[in-house]
């Protein structure tokens, strides 16, 4: 028996899948591009989106939630944050209780935004904001100290030689 | 009761154990691990967390693993098989976790905490309790060096039980009942315990935190090597541990060979000396005005001083043995000369029988022996891991006898017989003729029949030394000698002396030398060379052109401070090779940056003889390297060889010499080769003038050493400015006043220090620490550790220069 | 130590001690306590330190045995020392209000380790007394009372009051706390002072 000329069975599934699978990339080659002109224009970011730099957080009374205990750099894969916890002074508390952090840095060049950090806070003092403004003309500059975690980001599209007093 | 060999099931599987273990140490030989916070293999079982439980066939109740001794036949199922054990376990662990803070964020157990651990492997995960938990005031400081935090202690009494059966330093103890049980220390007192920080390792929870690591780092922030304590002689294994290249803490390893699971607090707290600011880690030549230099340069400089001159090397107790046999072999090979010494005391012939025989007496012999005998040994403040077997045996029912001066911590499991320095050996000797207090000692040593011990510390004049080796032989016992600082007894097999080489040959015998010509040739010095004071001697009279000063400060270290100045001052060339300068600033011609004890590999001997390797955990510092390369570089600038270049060749040929016994003499021969004691003859000069006593000293065990540099928590804890100690009655005879300042003068120089009484003390003697803040009791010294003294009230003496 | 036991009061202490064997001395630990109480009313900072001394083991030793038991007193009583179980047996049979009836009749106030205005009565709750099937029960002077009721306990209040000793369930009565605890040191009643007394 011979099958010459016949379609081999299953071949119209194979083609339709073909085609469909065609149809998304002819979709999508036409529409119009998504590229921003950052920096000549500034679009906002998706407002509950958390894709940028760091903060450190404060509680409303002024102390910091940070207590130095390090679980971000314990959960940090790529080893880019550096913590030093030391005991609060009773009469001049940095952070609520018994220990804060002395010193708290991020490596801007280390970090890959993954948020493990964030998910590891046992206070909430630790979460990212969208500021993705991120550039760095030397290896210093790439990491950030606890001051400047501490200050809330500046608005998107700021110049940023005046960024955070640097 | 059998001691046969126990057979038992432990889930489903079938074990023989020793009789007597218990239950859980079994299941860890199984490789079944029972959860547990009470339990500790170098404590007494105490069933107090109820964490162990298991289920024992045939018995109603569960039962507490770590209290249980095995029987024969008995079935056992743990957590893993019992369904019961589980449910019973994770209950447990819920309640002992109703009162607890769960603050690990803020705890500095965090990440290292069995509870944590085990609440993970071995708990509910969550927990049903909703009210509001006890409250403490947190953290008390139960001492400088120890922080105590109630909220998260469960009342496993690990730490109230070290102190009451390790340390016997009771501070700690459980106060009230029931929901207000809590750990607690007397009002107003301190946990004034030199073991006190034992108590913080094994807390199995955050309750008792260390001062000095609090909240500097977490586990995974550390890198780690073994060590070994460099404090002193008791061979201390340690785990040191770096953060970001500062060494943060020191933890006791375990190992029941040499130090169970402990450490002292020297040990423990002294561990910022290696990244103290004054350390200076290049070269110096005194040429440029002590500005840096090359290696290559100062070697140079320092290896042409001292071709074709008269050159002596003194050194101190801490160096390791590669850096020791480095410096005997240049001695001896490449300078040509017997004029080097170690030693604070010099011991006469029983330094050749500590050359010669390591492990003599081990910990173990110590822990097993019936009967003690300690001669002029404060085993607490001197080495005092060496002091916690002492009690160890004593708890297992040893008879221990201290002869010393004064009255040591030992006091309540050992009967002490107060004897004035020197006068030892009298009372040895009267001792081995079955007369004097001592003659019940020397039975009840025979008595033990070759397991007693005789340990004599290196205090002993020679000849009480060698009484006590006498005193050994005759009661048949082992015979131990107790040096001080961390590798003396390294420095000794190593030949760092001037009648010995390695191995404990003396130099003018033609068969030691002979010996090791294989190695170091056969031109080796034959002459006895000088030792420590009488170095110092010929510096001072300008017959000395090089004089090398290794890891020691003579100015602070010897009982020759004013010798040692006078020698410093008259020496061309002073080579001071070292952690820092410190006092030697001013004398110093050229410095060679040595390596920290943590930065380099090698071996350091304990008391004992025993040979232990040590890790670095980071490298040399700046430009400083280990001593033994240092040695060799110096050997190559004088155009020698020592024949070694890496650690390894050096560890191999050391081993060549030290265990293939090259230079060993014989068993028997060990007779006195030292002249006239230089520490004034076998009697301590009796005092004439009834207003003199004979003043002696010792270090205690926390005090100025350059070790100790930083550790202000552990001063604060543990030291006391300078005191002199007198008897009540000396005192009253004298006019002396508890706390009232006291003149006291020897030959050697004078001294105000406040007055202690103390009727524990060897009447007609005073005793001063060696070097405590407001004194260096070597400038008090000439050559000895005791002189006689006189002592008045300060206030006689001012009013009398007043009126003169 | 003078102050802990003053005049004869150490040489006392001494003789207790020595009631025990040579390397025992310990044990003479909670007879000490007592004895301390029958002097000062309380264990003071002061006789803890002096009994450590005494015995040579630590100011801890001493006060983790002094804080476990409930008859050491480490705070000052009033010259009659109540204590009402309010354990569970008496809790049922009315012990609460008992333990009210004391406090109300004495003038203890409910704080933790009250002395009446007068300095008369300490009252205080106790754990079990161990005699369950007479409760409620309350101590005085350490003597035992059985089946107390309020009105009982207001009565035997004035009789105290009044100098009288009540007759207690069993064993013997003390007039007073310090005198219980001297008993209870195992020593002779003290000899009555002149001006002394309560």
């Amino acid at each position: 028996m011979s099958t010459a000329g016949r379609p081999t069975p299953g071949f119209w599934e194979a083609a339709s899948a073909i085609a469909r699978g065609m149809a998304t990339v002819f979709k999508q080659t036409f529409r119009p591009d998504t590229t921003e002109r950052w920096p000549a224009e500034i679009v906002p970011t998706p407002e509950r989106s958390h894709i940028g730099r760091h903060r450190l957080n404060r509680h409303e009374d002024g102390l910091e939630k940070c207590i130095g205990c390090e679980l971000c750099a314990y959960a940090c894969p790529a080893d880019a944050i550096w913590v030093e916890g030391a005991d609060n002074d009773p009469e001049n508390p940095v952070s609520p209780g018994e220990r804060y952090a002395k010193d708290y840095q991020i490596n801007y060049l280390r970090c890959i935004m993954c948020g493990l950090c964030v998910e590891a806070c046992p206070t909430r003092a630790l979460t990212l904001t969208s500021y993705y403004e991120l550039s760095f003309t030397s290896r210093e500059e790439a990491i950030w100290t606890k001051e400047q975690l501490l200050e809330p980001p500046p608005p998107l599209g700021t110049d940023p030689v005046d960024r955070e007093g640097r | 009761m059998t001691d046969e060999p126990v057979t038992l099931t432990i889930d489903g599987k079938e074990i023989t154990v020793p009789a007597q273990t218990l239950i859980i140490r079994a299941a860890e030989q199984l490789g079944i691990e029972i959860p547990r916070f009470c339990d500790h293999p170098f404590l007494e079982p105490a069933g107090a967390c109820r964490q162990c439980y298991v289920e024992i066939e045939g018995q109603p109740k569960l039962a507490t693993s770590c209290t249980v001794r095995v029987a024969p036949g008995m079935v056992v199922r743990t957590q893993e098989t019992s369904e019961l054990a589980r449910e019973a376990q994770v209950a447990n662990l819920e309640f002992l976790l109703l009162n607890h803070p769960l603050d690990c964020p803020v705890c500095d157990r965090g990440g290292e905490c069995p509870l944590q651990d085990q609440a993970l492997a071995f708990g509910p995960g969550e927990s049903r309790y909703r009210e509001a938990k006890r409250v403490y005031e947190k953290p008390i400081p139960l001492s400088p060096l120890v922080n105590l935090d109630r909220e998260r202690c469960v009342l496993c009494a690990r730490c109230t039980r070290f102190c009451d059966e390790i340390s016997g330093d009771r501070f700690i103890e459980l106060f009230e009942r029931g929901a207000g049980e809590r750990v607690s220390i007397a009002a107003g007192e301190d946990f004034r315990s030199p073991f006190s920080g034992n108590t913080i390792q094994i807390c199995p929870v955050g309750a008792l935190t260390s001062e000095t690591y609090r909240f500097v780092a977490r586990p995974f922030d550390l890198t780690s090597a073994d060590g070994v304590c460099p404090h002193c002689s008791a061979g201390c294994n340690l785990r040191v541990d770096v953060r970001r290249g500062q060494v943060v803490r020191h933890l006791a390893r375990d190992n029941a060979e040499v130090n169970d699971a402990w450490t002292c607090d020297k040990g423990r707290f002294a561990f910022r000396y290696p990244d103290d600011p004054a350390r200076i880690t290049t070269p110096l030549l005194r040429d440029r005005g002590l500005e840096p230099a090359s290696f290559g340069e100062v070697l140079g400089w320092v290896a042409d001083r001292c071709v074709g001159s008269r050159v002596a090397f003194l050194t101190g107790g801490r160096l390791l043995d590669e850096d020791y046999y480095a410096l005997s072999k240049l001695a001896r090979t490449v300078v040509g000369t017997n004029d080097l010494d170690h030693r604070r005391h010099e011991g006469g012939a029983v330094e050749v029988w500590a050359a010669s025989r390591p492990m003599s007496v081990a910990y173990a012999d110590v822990e097993r022996a019936p009967a003690v005998l300690v001669v002029g040994l404060d085993a607490e403040q001197e080495v005092p891991i060496l002091h916690l077997r002492l009690r160890k045996a004593a708890r297992k029912g040893a008879r221990i006898t201290v002869v010393h001066p004064r009255r040591t911590r030992l006091h309540d499991v050992a009967a002490h017989v107060l004897c004035r320095p020197g006068e030892e050996a009298s009372l040895l000797r009267e001792a081995v003729r079955g007369a004097g207090p001592l003659a019940s000692v020397v039975e009840e040593l025979g008595a033990a029949g070759g397991a007693g011990v005789v340990l004599a510390g290196e205090r002993c004049s020679s000849a009480g030394a060698e009484a006590a080796l006498a005193l050994a032989r005759t009661a048949g016992a082992r015979f131990g000698y107790v040096v001080r600082r961390a590798n003396d007894r390294g420095a000794l097999r190593a030949g760092v002396h001037p009648r010995l080489l390695p191995g404990g040959r003396a130099v003018d015998d033609p068969a030691g030398r002979a010996a090791l010509a294989p190695l170091w040739g056969d031109a080796l010095p034959s002459t006895p060379g000088r030792g420590r004071r009488a170095i110092l001697e010929a510096a001072a009279a300008g017959e000395l052109d090089v004089l090398f000063l290794i890891g020691i400060d003579p100015l602070t270290d010897l009982p020759d401070g004013a010798l040692a100045r006078r020698a410093l001052e008259n020496v061309p060339v002073k080579v001071v090779q070292s952690l820092e300068l410190g006092d030697l600033e001013p004398f110093a011609d050229a410095f060679l940056p040595a390596a920290a004890p943590v930065e380099k590999a090698g071996h350091v001997t304990t008391w004992e003889g025993r040979r232990q390797r040590v890790e670095p955990v980071r490298g040399p510092v700046g430009l400083s390297r280990p001593d033994w390369e240092i040695l060799a570089g110096l050997a190559a600038a004088m155009g020698g060889d020592l024949g070694f270049e890496t650690l390894d060749q050096l560890d191999a040929e050391l081993e060549r010499v030290l265990e293939a016994g090259l230079g060993t003499p014989d068993a028997g021969a060990v007779e006195p080769f030292v002249g006239p004691d230089p520490r004034g003859g076998e009697e301590a000069p009796t005092a004439a003038d009834p207003g003199s006593l004979l003043l002696f000293t010792y270090p205690l065990l926390v005090d100025e050493g350059r070790l100790s540099a930083r550790a202000d928590e552990l001063k604060a804890a543990l030291q006391d400015p300078a005191f002199v100690e007198v008897h009540p009655d000396d005192a009253a005879r004298l006019g002396l006043a508890e706390g009232a300042a006291a003149l006291v003068t020897t030959e050697a120089g004078r001294a105000e220090v406040p007055v202690r009484l103390n009727e524990h003390l060897a009447p007609g003697t005073a005793f001063v620490p060696f070097n405590n803040p407001g004194l260096v009791a070597g400038t008090l010294l000439a050559g000895s550790f005791w002189i006689p003294a006189g002592l008045e009230p300060a206030t006689v003496s001012r009013a009398r220069e007043a009126s003169a | 130590m003078t102050e802990a036991f003053p005049g004869g009061a150490i040489e006392e202490a001494r003789a207790i001690i020595a009631r025990y064997p040579a390397g025992r001395e310990r044990s003479a630990l909670m007879p000490l306590l007592y004895l301390a109480q029958s002097i000062e009313g309380y264990v003071s900072r002061e006789a803890l330190r002096a009994i450590a001394a005494l015995l040579q083991i630590t100011t801890a030793e001493v006060e983790a045995v002094a804080s476990f038991y409930t008859m050491y007193r480490l705070h000052p009583t009033g010259t009659h020392v109540i204590g009402v179980c309010t354990n569970l047996a008496c809790k049922l049979r009315g012990a609460v209000a008992v333990l009210e009836a004391a406090r109300e009749a004495t003038g203890v106030g409910s704080s933790g380790h009250g002395v009446s205005p007068d300095g008369a009565f300490t009252v205080h709750e106790e754990e079990c007394l161990g005699v369950c099937d007479h409760a409620p029960a309350v101590q005085i002077n350490v003597a035992n009372h059985d089946e107390v009721t309020p009105e009982r306990m207001r009565e035997l209040v004035e009789r105290l009051r009044a100098g009288e000793v009540p007759t207690p369930a069993r064993g013997p009565a003390f007039a007073s706390f310090r005198e219980a605890c001297r008993a209870l040191a195992g020593l002779e009643p003290a000899p009555p002072t002149p001006g002394g007394g309560a």
